[in-house]
This record gives C-alpha cells, structure tokens and sequence, in this order.
C-alpha cells in the first residue's frame, strides 16, 4: 500500500509549493523595487511592492464611515465587511441561479416537446459573452444589490441548465426501470432517482462557474455597486490607487482559492457514493 | 399464484436504418405458478424482450401476456426484477436500497428498516447495511439487487442475465443461494441466460429463443436439492449436450465438432 | 447656425410679463402642471376677496438619487447632513442619501429609469442623448474647469490670473503664462479630452509643443515624475491634480482661464472644456415635478451658499462623507484650498446670475452647452442642426422662474404688511406665521414656497 509513503509526499509537495511561492514573492518585490524606487505616488506606483500592498488594508478604514480613523484593524475590518458583502452575492447568485438552472433542466429532460421547444434558445443562452452582458444588466438592475446577483445566478443558470439536461438524458435506463418495477410514479422517479443521479454533472457544471466566480462578481460590482470588493476596486482605479487594487486581486486570488478548496470538499463529500476510478 | 400466459407475443423495433426489426415472432407459452423457467438464447434472440414484455416495461406490438388472467399493461411490484446491469441505486447506502421499493409502498421507517434488514441477512450482507454499493463486489452487489427486489416481496422474480458478468465460482454459490431462496420463498422466477449450464442447474424447464422464435421447450427434471456434484454427473453433460444441439443447431446450421462426445446420444423428440 | 437663437426674447418676456403669463409661457407646459397651489399663488393676487386663509403645506416627497463620487458631485450630502433638503420637504432615496454611480456607471445607471435626479456633467451625458431618458439640467452646481497646467512651486512661476492682475489682457495674458513652457519637460497623458485642453492652450498662445521637451505617459507615472522633480509641468485628470495641487504644485493656466478669455459664444472651441456639473433629470420626472424641482433648486443654493460661507465646516461634512464612498484619503483643508476655489467653483444664487442672464458671459449656460453640441456635431455623434441647447436644459427657465417668485414674495409680503394692520385675534396669528414661515423659506432661497405662503398671507 502507499499508506505509509503519501503523507511525506504530500508534505514534500507542500515545500516546493511554499517554496515557490516565497521566490515568487521575492521577484515581485525585486520587480517593484527597481521599476518604482522613484515613482511612489501616495503610496501607489504602477508596480506595487508586497509591502505596500499589505500597507493599503489600512488605508482601506475609510470604507467603514465616514471619518473611520485609518488603522490596520479598521482597514482589516471594512475588508471583512466588504468580503462579506461580496460573498453574500456570490452565493446568493450561485443558489439562486443553480436553483432555477436545475429546476428549468429538470424541467426540459421531463417533457420531449417542451425540450424540443426551449433547447434551441438555452443552447443559445449558453453562447452569450457574459462580459458583454454587464452592461446590460446595469441598465435593468443598475445600482441594486440584485442586479449583480442575478448576473451571476444568469452566469450559473446559463451552465447549470446544460448540465441538468445532458445529464439527465444520461441517467442510465436501467435505475429508471428499476425504480418502475419497484412501483415508483414518474415524479417519485424524478426526485429519487433523475435528481441524485445528475448531482455529480451538476457539480462539474458549478466547478466551471466557481472557478470564475469571484471574477464574475467582480464584472457584477461593475453594475452600480454601493459596496463589495468590486466597489472599492473601481474606486481604487478610479483614483490610481494601484497599491489598493494589487491587494483586491491579491485578496480574490486568496478568496478563490479558498472557494475552489472548499467548494471542491462539499462536491467530494457530496458525492462520496461515486465510484473513484 | 402469478401464473403466466404468453398468447402469440410479437415484438418489433422500428429503427431508423434497418427498418422494421422483429424482436419476438409468435411467441406462445403457459407458464405455472412456482415454476422455475430459464430462457436461454444467443444474444439478440430476443429473450430479454420477452422478460421486458412480461415486465411491463414494454409493450408488445401484437398477441400478449396475462399475469394470472389478467393483461400486463405496466410495470408492477408483484414482479421484481433482477436487471443484467449493476442496477443499484450508487447514492444510497446498500440498506437505503432495499428499502425504496418500501418507502415506494408507504410503509414507516422503522418498518422499511427492520423488513430491509431482515433480507440483507437472508441473502448475507447484513455486515455491509450502511456502505455504499461502490465498496461492494460483484457477487455482493447482485445479492443486494435481489434482496431490494425480494423486501418488495413480488410473486413472480424476473432476472435478466444476472450473472453473467461474475466469476465461475461466484456464479455457482450464487446459483446455489437462489435455489436455496427460491426453496423456502417459492415464486414464479423467469431467468434470462445464455449459459446452458445455469438454465439447467436452476431451473424446471428451459425455453430456448432464435431470432425471435421460440424454438424448443424442455422440462428439466433433476432431484432437488441440486448440488454442485450435479454439475459434474455425466446426466447433467447429456443435457448439456442436448441444449448446445438445439441452440446450435437452429442457429449456425452446422455439425458440432467441438465437444468430442459421442453422436449416439439420444436427441430430444 | 444650428441652434435655435431665442432666449435673449425669452428673458424680455420674463422680464414684462406677469407671473401666470411667465407660467404658462416660458417655464411652459411644465410649470403650467403645478397643481392648484402653485397657481394659486399668481389668482390671489386680488386683495378684495374675503375668503377664509388657506394654509399652504409642502409635501413630503422622496426623490431616487445619484451622485459621483467626485468632490463636484458630492456636495449633495451637506444639504442632507444640513436639514436642507429636508426642509423643503425632500427625502433623498435609497438611505436617505441616494446611491453613488462610479465613473463609467453613470449612464447606464440613468438610462434604467431607477434614477429621478443625478448629479452629473451635463456636457458628459450628451453624447448618449440617444440611448438615454430624454435629460435635462435643471440645477447648476458648479463649472468644472479642472484641466490645469501644473508647474512646481518656487520657481518664480506667475499664473495667469497673475498676469491678468498686472493688467495684460487675456490673449497676453495666455501668450506669457505658456511663455514660461518653452524648452522645458512637460508632461501629460494621450487621453483626447486633455490632448484637446493642451492643444488650444498651446494655439492660443501661438506655440507648438515641439517648443517643450514632451513626456506623453499616464497619470500616476508623471505625477510621479512631477513629485520627483524630474518634469517641469504636468495635466493630468482630476486625481493626479488634486495629489499634485496637495503636495504644493501650482496651476497656471486652467480650462477655466481659456475659456473666461473666449468669445461668448457657442462656436468658442475654448468653451467646450468647461462642464455645467449640476442635477440632471429625466425630462419626463421633470415635467410632473416641477415644484419638487424648483425646491430642489433651492436647496442646490443653499448648499452652494453654504460651501461660500463655511467652507472648512462645507469640507468637514463632504471630505469624510467621498472618502467613505470612494476610499480616497483627502484631507479636511483640501477642499477648501483647492477644490472650492480653483477645481469646482460652486456658484451661489447671486452668482448664478452671471450664467443664466449675461449674454456677455462665455460661461452663460446657452454657449456653454452649446459649445458642447458644436464639439459633438463635428465629431458625428450629432447631424448638424439636430439639438439645440434648449434640448438639453431648463436650468435658465427654473431660475428665472425663481427669480420671479422672489419679487413676487416681496410684493407679496408688503401686502400682507398692510393687512395685518388691519387684522385682530386668530385671524392675525394666522397671518402673522404665515409671513414668518415665508420670511424663513424667502430666506432659504426657497423663493417658490415663499411666495406661495406670502401670497396666502396677502389674500
């Protein structure tokens, strides 16, 4: 067995990793140190150091109220509450638009005409450049709370509604005849048999969309936001304060890779009954 | 009960390349109650046709089938059947699955359990209730497939080439849990093969398919209980013989050269 | 000419006719929708009917709002913070303060209808005319005129301003400011709108820039040259100027200067760098709210008369209030050295006189955002002859509405004067508060309720 070998793997493999990182580090701060020595404006330069990347989370207090006096536990604070706010949306923007992606899926593998239907117009939903998009939903929703979740529930539902279909026409037949000699109704079949059978395509659906979540609900910021990562990154453009948007990348880097980890431990938990291979 | 009638069961597929394909021709049978019948056949002689007509989850293009006098005109639970795939449900544990034919039914969780359990120890996963059917072998998967069917407690078993895809000796204590199963439990079991050793070891009477006809219909009279010395009696080799002749012959046309038995044994009138 | 020359015979007309003429004909149709009381205010200006006083109220009303998070549209919360709004009886909505539109945001956050009233630059929001609500500008808050020449300090540098004092005219006075360039490092970006601003500073002046040794680089990078001491002079957009200007830089020559040496007149290429910042509305809001739109107007003054007189207290309420929406770091005494005084002049009602009734002008709002169209019509975002500056504007017609209701107040309050003389008991109580409630609004600028609680206490 390679029981006893793979935790020292893993351990090794998480030297080089920090240990790439760390001289990753290291050349950026070389890079900024000698294309910038001269060109600190206000703490920002158009290649910012490590440090005064970490030096912005204070200057970030300013976002909590006004007059917040500028200390590194208020910046640390209003970035919280700006993470916060942001992954609200996130979420509520990937339930919502798996919600109805699934629903709508289900709804099209039941009825052969109404997929005949509506499959032309959801395939051509999916061709749809979300960027292109953004616009758009600022005119309808601009400046609410909602138009940004629902630009990421369309991202998520636009996936999510393919995946649904796809595999909900590959279910094998046989667990479906199964269910029907055992006496299940066609509903039953659907929500005991269709639904749990398509949970692991769903989830490959979703993986594609969390991967670009947080890169999506920065595009949905763009629609007016109050608040929200994406909020103080347009304002940091806005006023140049390049060392302010190095840290909101840094920060959505950091956020998702913790998303994609955590993400990737629910679907692996979820669907624990799947055959490895 | 559950008798069976087959009256002039005809079966056929439109495809869309090769046109109108005749699964099942003409097929006529009487089936008693409590009997054990195997079909055996080549592949595409239509057999799994036929169980999936008496099924219900096909419908027969003409004639048709009657369950105790009445038309079958869908799947039911007073017919379980044993699927040639690994027909499980993968997301739930091997105890949940028994029990879905139950919570199908209505019956209370506590009930479902204890029914549920009580078949895991007759046909021997008790220890495996709450795994998932990924962690189990093949043998154990069938016989957590037949025990889901049997909790529902049908009159009639349908299997469909259950065993096809297991090893030798697995198959052979499987065969011998059936019969034993099948002893205490008596139902009417049509049983899906193409393995002319298994149609004799388990059942009553053979119904041998050819492209869609039914061509010949054999009692199998062994003692009960049969044993693996039966396999190897030289009774149970004519037998064989006999079958490989029918099947082979109705379907290649040629001589049989590959057995090196002698041509006097006694055909089959 | 394309537009459509006639408010010279529209101001005479204000100025002769009486105030149900000025209603109905030059405020138009919008002012005619004023419900009873407003008209109520022109009819009771016969003093021989003995009707029972009627006491004018201001309704409550909310109006969704939109500001930038710039220091020129910002300002909106001191009428918040100050009971301003709220005094005229204006809720600002969502939050009671409106929502804020960052930079690009601003005209599809317009066009999805969810907005009443933005703070925004009228000349910025004229190129979408066409896919936006049909707008106007009904208030003006200031004219930004922020593009600046930047030099560094102590180098014995003189402005135009300067230059202007000693006595040159304009034309000289733009000749020797841009003088003190030559053979020097100037910097700035390759963005259109300020390439525009340098290319007339240097033809006013009669230079090319291959008089000057050019670094053409973004904003943070010659802000930073600039600080380094490694250029002479520097434009850039209004952040890079407000950094510079904190740190001590100078402005020599601004937008401002170019076009307060121009010719009043739309075709004054000079003009069109120069913005009317100020409340813009759907036309279609502006027409069923025209009462709440001149009250609106009131409060636009009040704010501007308060950043006049208090501008440490004005800059103590917006400075904290844009860096909690924009994240900046500008400090308290900024706005008072540099934005109030030279990037955004906010004008007061008596100032606002010079823009709306002084053809002489070349900020007078008409060439202004006439200048703008002429700019739009040669880059093809306009077929010639196809708006006017009518189209895009209201703001003279509130205002001088406005002044009407002022002289119809006095008028008013003089009448009820004499009244109350004759007047004993409840009936002089009565009139008694509603000559000081229309002392009180006269004296928050709110001419229009003024005149309408005047008018109750002369009828």
């Amino acid at each position: 067995m390679l029981a006893t070998s793979r935790p020292h793997r893993q351990r090794r493999a998480l030297t080089y990793h920090i240990a790439s990182l760390v001289a990753l580090l290291a050349f950026w701060w070389l890079l900024s140190y000698y294309t910038n020595s001269a060109h600190i404006i206000h703490g920002a330069s158009a290649l910012p150091s490590p440090l005064s990347v970490l030096n912005a989370i204070a200057g970030l207090s300013v976002f909590l109220a006004p007059g917040t006096p500028t200390t590194l536990a208020h910046g640390l604070a209003a970035l919280w509450q700006n993470t916060l706010v942001s992954a609200e949306r996130l979420l509520g923007g990937v339930l919502l638009g798996a919600a109805i992606g699934i629903t709508a899926g289900l709804l099209l593998a039941w009825s052969k005409l109404v997929r005949l239907l509506v499959q032309g117009p959801v395939l051509l939903v999916r061709t749809i450049p979300l960027m292109a998009l953004v616009p758009l939903f600022l005119a309808w929703w601009g400046g609410t709370s909602f138009g940004i979740l629902a630009f990421i529930a369309f991202a998520v539902f636009s996936v999510v509604v393919i995946s649904t279909v796809e595999a909900a026409g590959n279910v094998p037949p046989e667990l479906v005849n199964l269910a029907r000699t055992l006496g299940a109704a066609r509903f039953r079949i659907y929500r005991t048999v269709i639904l749990p059978a398509i949970v692991p395509a769903v989830i490959g659906g979703l993986r594609v969309v969390i991967g670009i979540g947080w890169a999506l609900l920065l595009a949905g910021e763009y629609l007016g936001a109050q608040n929200g990562l994406g909020h103080v990154l347009i304002m940091a453009e806005d006023y140049l304060y390049t060392a302010r948007m190095a840290l909101i990348v840094v920060m959505i880097m950091v956020y998702t890779f913790v998303l994609d980890r955590l993400f990737t431990l629910a679907a692996d938990w979820i669907t624990r009954w799947m055959p490895k291979d | 009960m559950s008798e069976i009638t087959i009256e002039h069961l005809s079966v056929s597929f439109t495809r869309r390349r090769a046109g109108a394909f005749a699964a099942l021709q003409d097929v006529s049978a009487h089936i008693t109650p409590q009997t054990f019948v195997a079909i055996l056949g080549l592949s595409g002689s239509g057999k799994t046709t036929l169980l999936n007509v008496v099924a219900g989850l096909l419908q027969p293009t003409s004639g048709r089938v009657l369950l105790d006098g009445r038309p079958i005109t869908g799947p039911g639970s007073d017919r379980g059947v044993v699927f040639q795939q690994d027909a499980l449900f993968m997301w739930r544990s091997v105890v949940k699955n028994v029990e879905y034919g139950l919570e199908v039914k209505g019956m209370p969780r506590a009930q479902r359990r204890a029914l549920a359990e009580h078949w895991l120890t007759v046909v021997g996963l008790k220890d495996f209730a709450h795994f998932f059917p990924k962690e189990l072998s093949g043998g154990m998967k069938k016989r957590c497939q037949l025990a889901m069917v049997l909790a529902n407690e049908p009159t009639t078993l349908l299997m469909d080439e259950p065993y096809g895809a297991l090893d030798y000796v697995t198959k052979c204590q499987l065969q011998d849990e059936l019969l034993a199963l099948l002893h205490t439990t008596p139902k009417t079991t049509l049983f899906v093969t193409h393995d002319i050793e298994e149609a004799l070891y388990l059942s009553d009477r053979v119904l041998i398919l050819s492209r869609g006809r039914l061509i010949a219909d054999m009692p199998v009279t062994f003692d009960s209980p049969r044993t693996n010395d039966l396999r190897l009696s030289p009774e149970f080799a004519i037998a064989k013989q006999r079958l490989w002749r029918s099947l082979d012959g109705a379907t290649q046309q040629r001589p049989l050269s590959l057995t090196g038995l002698p041509a006097s044994i006694p055909e089959q009138p | 000419m394309s537009y459509t020359p006639t408010p010279s015979t529209q101001r005479s007309l204000l100025r002769h006719l009486g105030l149900k003429a000025l209603a109905i004909t030059t405020v138009g149709a919008a002012i005619a929708l004023l419900d009873a009381t407003g008209a109520s205010a022109a009819t009771t200006a016969l003093p021989h009917t003995a009707t029972p006083i009627v006491t004018p109220t201001i309704p409550q009303v909310t109006v969704n709002f939109a500001g930038e998070p710039y220091f020129d549209h910002t300002q909106y919360i001191i009428g918040v913070k100050e009971g301003f709004f709220s005094n005229v009886g204006i809720t600002l909505a969502p939050n009671g303060t409106g929502i804020i539109a960052p930079n690009d945001q601003d005209d599809p956050i317009f066009a999805s209808g969810r907005v009443q009233v933005m703070s925004a630059s009228a000349q910025l929001f004229m190129p979408a005319v066409n896919t936006l609500p049909k707008f106007k500008l009904f208030a003006v808050a200031d004219l930004f005129q922020g593009y600046a020449i930047l030099g560094r300090p102590h180098h014995g540098l003189k402005s135009y301003a300067q230059f202007r004092a000693q006595g040159l005219s304009p034309r000289a006075a733009i000749v020797a400011t841009m003088s003190q360039m030559k053979g020097q490092r100037f910097g700035y970006p390759a963005e259109a709108a300020i390439k525009g601003f340098i290319d007339l500073a240097f033809s006013d002046a009669g230079m090319t820039l291959a008089q000057v040794h050019s670094v053409v680089a973004p904003d943070p990078e010659t802000t930073a040259l600039m600080e380094s001491g490694r250029i002479d002079f520097q434009v850039g957009g209004v952040p890079s100027h407000l950094t510079l200007q904190e740190a001590g830089f100078v402005p020599i020559l601004t937008s401002g200067d170019l076009a307060s040496a121009a010719q009043p007149s739309p075709t004054s290429t000079a003009l069109q760098a120069v913005f009317n910042d100020g409340w813009v509305a759907p036309d279609s809001w502006l027409k069923g709210h025209m009462d709440t739109a001149l009250r609106m107007l009131s409060v636009d003054w009040r704010i501007n008369q308060f950043i006049h007189d208090h501008p440490q207290a004005a800059s103590a309420i917006q400075t904290p209030f844009l860096n909690s929406v924009a994240g900046t770091k500008f400090t308290n005494d900024l706005a008072p050295r540099v934005v109030y005084r030279d990037l955004d002049p906010f004008l007061t009602f008596a100032q606002q006189k010079a823009i709306f009734q002084d053809p002489r002008n070349p900020f007078e709002v008409q060439y202004l955002i006439g200048s703008a169209i002429q700019l739009y019509v040669h880059n093809g975002t306009y077929k010639p002859g196809e708006y006017t500056w009518r189209d895009f504007t209201d703001a003279d017609q509130l205002y001088a509405a406005m002044v009407q209701y002022q002289r119809q107040t006095q008028v008013d309050l003089a009448k009820a004067a004499v009244r109350m003389r004759s007047l004993s008991g409840a009936e002089a109580r009565t009139v008694s508060s509603l000559i000081s409630r229309a002392k009180q609004l006269y004296a928050d600028l709110d001419f229009f309720d003024a005149a309408r609680f005047a008018g109750a206490a002369a009828a």
